[in-house]
């Protein structure tokens, strides 16, 4: 996706500094007064793994109006979808907070699973229902894979295969859910 | 005088036993072959779900990636527009003197953005570091 050298690492350790040869590029102003501020999502690949799919549900409008603007607008649509990119961050940004807010504890332990198991879903099946369940109980978003023909891969008893190495933590909240709705 | 041929017995000869006298072990080869086939049916059939799961795992984890396409590709967007124009403003403050100059991506017309192909990037160093350090004092001045 990057054209452009974006290595940007301006260190605030000692350590980083002292290395040599960290380079950083030059070009780091900010953007410019008339194009309006939006924070960056700011998550790293698990949590964003997580959520994708509720992000996915709920922000499938932006994300395809962003998507159709890139490709009517070409190699102009970096200058040109700005507005639509700003709706599209903003929306992912609202997931992310609704799930720390709703949904902290299964959503720290499905993306815990998921950075345990190189990003792999069907190592996190158990934390991942858990997730699902807890949000579509409280924010309405649900899961779905398009084209899966009602195969829902990603509920209990669906799969065949059972994770190798499985995560423990997830595993054992999993059983207590169980135990306790029982 | 009557000629005597060797003849064999009138009700003829003993059956040889050309086979063991032991009980046949296992079941008939049909039941065998039958066998052989309801197993490697049954495999096969739970080859053939374990592959479609797998093709529904792959499946998944490529949504997850189309889902978040959006998002990163919007973050990417600001970030190279954002270095671009920093890029084109320090050209132009460089060649203000020069009448002629243009400002634009060298295989670019005006109506099309391309980001400079060209980084420029500048080594990290610490003011306060000693000579080991790769450092000079002066270059700061």
């Amino acid at each position: 996706m990057s054209t452009s050298n974006t290595y940007d690492n301006i260190s605030t350790s000692n350590f980083t500094d002292k290395k040599r040869d960290t380079q950083y590029v030059f070009e780091n102003d900010k953007l410019p007064e008339e194009i309006p501020h939006v924070k960056e999502i700011g998550a790293t690949t698990g949590p964003l793994l997580s959520a994708s799919f509720f992000i996915q549900d709920r922000c499938k409008d932006f994300n395809d109006d962003f998507m159709l603007c890139q490709k009517e607008n070409g190699s102009n649509g970096t200058v040109n979808c700005l507005k639509e990119g700003r709706k599209v961050t903003r929306c992912a940004s609202s997931v992310l907070a609704d799930l720390n807010a709703h949904c902290k504890k299964e959503f720290e332990m499905h993306y815990k699973c998921l950075n345990y198991s190189n990003m792999e879903f069907k190592n996190c099946r158990k934390a991942e229902s858990l997730l699902n369940d807890c949000v579509f109980k409280s924010l309405n978003l649900a899961k779905s894979i398009p084209g899966d023909g009602g195969r829902e891969i990603f509920k209990d008893g669906n799969q065949i295969f059972k994770p190798i190495h499985p995560h423990f933590p997830s595993e054992k909240a999993y059983d207590l859910a169980k135990k306790n709705s029982a | 005088m009557a000629h005597h041929q060797d003849l064999p017995p009138v009700q003829g000869y003993d059956k040889i036993q050309w086979k063991r006298n032991i009980p046949s072990r296992g079941f008939r080869p049909t039941i065998w072959l039958g066998m052989l086939i309801t197993m490697s049916s049954y495999g096969f059939y739970k080859i053939i779900q374990g592959n479609r799961e797998q093709q529904e795992i792959s499946r998944e984890k490529l949504q997850a990636r189309i889902n978040l396409l959006p998002l990163l590709q919007a973050e990417q967007d600001r970030d190279i527009l954002r270095r671009s124009l920093a890029y084109y403003n320090r050209e132009a403050e460089i060649m203000k003197d020069v009448p002629w100059w243009e400002v634009k991506h060298t295989y670019s017309d005006k109506n099309e953005f391309h980001p400079p192909n060209t980084v420029l990037v500048g080594k990290q160093v610490d003011k306060d570091g000693l000579f080991w350090n790769a450092n000079s004092k002066d270059r700061y001045n």
